[in-house]
């Protein structure tokens, strides 16, 4: 009798120590590196949506990410699918180093909007990888300073300014611009362009004409013109500080991007009950800045590459690009039929579908220069050691020593 | 009964030479020997540390220099075009000279701090001031807060709503908030500041204890022979002082010129504002690792040529500050 039932129990033992290890080979884990943790609950939802794989996320700081990622795609331990930031400054790198490949022809891109390849397409005009969020350049402002001061949204450069003059009788900082952060302030140029100069941008984009140009000398004017309307740190304000401040109601406007109104930026951190305003920045061009922010990336040396393209495939898919609205409250860039349920969503997407701008600055084909460039240059112009006319031609200097 | 021949037994030099010889060959080492094999072998495992973690990084970085390589994928041979690059294109050489000047400033700033207050308050601490182990305490704790703490720390004071500033304006000393860190002319000097007041404790220490050496005697000797305090000072105590002195200077040389920490972290890779925090440290870190928006390229071939030409450039300094000392011993 005890033998038998000894016995029951290490035949179950056993049955369970291989059943084990079989169950578990049913599901691949994916590793996925990015600096962006909104995507967490994405690819949680990604995993429970299919059964054969599980996706795990790394996030790294913005700052440190590139670094990073250049140390894992050349050890053992890199991740097996990656965000890339755009344009082919960044993929022909890591296409040069055979990190990634063009895209297989089981990727489908149909359902992908046109415009937003460019973020995965290197210079050889291939395209690596699937783009992913669509994001805008535009005023956000604190609705409740707004409603208080009886104010509404300027439509011309004229309300603007009066508005700022209102705001700044009422002891509000009309406008926060974050001296310290030089890739903010090379968005922030992008955004003014767009609101400003709009589709005159396009030939000095594509460098028929310097930045001395009228397109954008007008911009710096403008800029310039705004300055007794801006925190009076600017040089010292870093891009943190600013959100903060827009979120704690110090300062009323800020320049900023539509991740900026994700529940897990700083600003709904900072204060998660306040009402924001999305804007397009008044002008006579009329557009918003909207651009691709990455594309999503498999690395060829990984371990589960036939996984991982399955996986990539899924992200061109209409499917994922609703759960990526759904999930991660920015727009995704799949062109049609997706359902933005979220408060600043649908706003950010009439703005992409009725204003965006025709070319690419930041976050283009020369988007490392462009930051390392025009940052500097507009930290100068607000420690007022230049005026704005020798703000463009720092600029067109810059480019020009970069032979661009 | 017959024995062995020793030198002893004879009598003329020559043959007893030639034995002594003899006997030495079948005995194995001499002392000599020994002592310099048991140098040798106490020096080995010193100098496999500082080959290891010392000269072969600094081989390689020369290599390095040599090369154009991106952080990933091939490295192509690009000879001395990175140097010639480095101190001919303007864009990098105004970045090169622009960040040697400042490193020097920071340097001036930080020397005149350890040498100057660190003497006064070594000299304190060596008469007999009330409560003088808690001011060596004090003057101490800063030494191993971690660089991330003290930047930190400093921020907040400095800051537009900080202590400082908040104070000021109460004592109507200031009718708008000074920022510390966000002019060009004032946020070096404030780094330099936060960086003297954490490593401040070390100096205070090197020359405490210089001072205490100072042999009792000759301070007995000056007194009775009438010289005031200020004159036993200038006179006995500070000669003694000079190595300690070259020490600190060796030592906070190659710190600054090598390490960047505050401006890394208060500042970014960027050094702002607008490049005037910009010393040799964050320059060579730009560029190896690119900006701070995440979008910059990185070129590690010419930061390895960045970080030669500092060397080169402390190196000549070191070398006749360290000569100096040895040859006044």
């Amino acid at each position: 009798m005890k033998r038998k039932s000894g016995m029951t129990a290490v035949s179950a033992l056993l049955g369970l120590l291989v059943a084990t290890p079989i169950s578990a080979f049913a599901e691949e884990t994916l590793t996925l590196w990015t600096w962006r943790k909104q995507e967490r609950p994405l690819w949680e939802a990604v995993s429970k949506a299919m059964d054969d794989v599980n996706i795990k996320v790394e996030v790294f700081k913005g700052v440190d990410y590139n670094s990073r990622l250049r140390l894992g795609l050349q050890s053992d331990n890199g991740p097996d699918l990656f965000q890339g930031r755009p344009g082919a400054s960044f993929i022909d790198q890591y296409a040069s180093a055979g990190v990634i490949t063009p895209l297989p022809a089981t990727v489908d891109l149909s359902g992908i909007s046109p415009a937003t390849l460019v973020a995965a397409t290197g210079s050889d005009g291939k395209v690596y990888g699937v783009p992913f969020a669509v994001q805008t350049v535009q005023i956000i402002y604190n609705k409740s300073i707004f409603e208080k001061l009886n104010l509404s949204e300027p439509q011309t450069p004229e309300q603007f300014l009066a508005v700022m003059k209102t705001l700044k009788e009422n002891r509000v900082i009309p406008l926060e611009v974050p001296g310290r952060a030089g890739w903010a302030l090379a968005m922030m140029s992008a955004g003014l362009e767009a609101g400003l100069s709009g589709e005159s941008m396009k030939q000095i984009a594509s460098r028929q004409s310097p930045f001395t140009a009228e397109a954008y000398q007008q911009v710096a004017d403008t800029f310039a013109s705004w300055k007794p309307y801006i925190n009076p740190s600017a040089a010292a304000q870093d891009y943190n500080g600013m959100r903060a401040n827009v979120a704690l109601g110090d300062s009323a406007m800020i320049i900023d991007g539509l991740w900026s109104t994700s529940p897990l930026s700083t600003i709904a951190q900072t204060d998660p009950s306040v009402e924001l305003g999305l804007m397009p920045i008044p002008g006579h061009g009329g557009k918003v800045y909207a651009f691709a922010d990455g594309a999503y990336l498999v690395n060829a040396n990984s371990a589960k590459r036939e996984a991982a393209d399955k996986l990539l495939a899924f992200t061109a898919t209409k499917a994922f690009a609703q759960l990526f609205a759904d999930h991660v409250g920015e727009l995704s860039t799949y062109a049609e039929g997706i359902r933005y349920q979220g408060k600043y969503q649908a706003e950010a997407a009439s703005f992409v579908s009725q204003h965006a701008q025709p070319y690419l600055t930041w976050k283009g084909p020369f988007n490392v220069q462009y930051e390392e460039i025009v940052g500097p240059a507009y930290q100068k112009f607000l420690a007022g050691k230049v005026d704005a006319k020798g703000l463009t031609q720092e600029i067109e200097n810059g480019f020009q020593a970069k032979n661009l | 009964m017959p024995h062995a021949p020793s030198p002893d037994d004879y009598s003329d030099d020559l043959s007893a030479e030639l034995l002594r010889s003899d006997v030495k060959k079948t005995q194995g080492l001499s002392f000599r020997q020994k002592e310099k094999l048991q140098y040798a072998l106490l020096l080995i495992p010193g100098c496999l540390l500082y080959g290891i973690f010392n000269l072969l990084p600094l081989i390689g970085t020369l290599v390095l220099s040599f090369f154009d390589w991106p952080g990933i994928g091939p490295a192509t041979f690009v000879g001395f075009d990175n140097f010639t690059k480095l101190l001919t294109d303007a864009y990098m050489s105004d970045q090169l000279w622009n960040a040697f000047q400042q490193t020097f400033v920071f340097f001036v700033i930080c020397i005149s701090i350890f040498l100057g207050l660190g003497t006064t308050f070594a000299l304190l601490l060596s008469w007999n001031t009330a409560g003088k182990s808690a001011y060596k305490l004090l003057f101490f704790m800063p030494y191993p807060l971690a660089a991330v703490a003290v930047a930190f720390l400093g921020q907040l004071i400095v800051d537009v709503r900080g202590p400082i500033n908040q104070l000021m304006m109460h004592w109507d000393l200031i009718s708008a908030p000074l920022m510390f860190l966000g002019e060009a002319d004032t946020a070096l000097p404030t780094i330099a500041l936060f960086q003297s007041w954490q490593k401040l404790g070390f100096s205070i220490m090197l020359i405490l204890s210089a001072i205490l050496g100072v042999r009792a005697d000759l301070l007995e000797a000056a007194v009775l022979d009438g010289a005031s305090r200020w004159q036993c000072i200038r006179h006995v105590v500070f000669p003694v002082l000079a190595p300690a002195f070259v020490l600190i200077t060796i030592l906070t040389l190659v710190d600054v010129f090598n390490n960047a920490e505050y401006v890394l972290i208060l500042m970014g890779p960027d050094a702002g504002p607008y490049y005037s925090t910009d010393i040799l440290g964050t320059f060579q870190y730009r560029t190896a690792f690119g900006t701070s928006g995440g979008s910059g390229t990185a070129d590690l071939g010419m930061a390895a040529a960045i970080g030669m030409v500092i060397s080169v450039l402390i190196l000549p300094a070191t070398i006749y500050l360290a000569l100096r000392n040895m040859r006044n011993r």
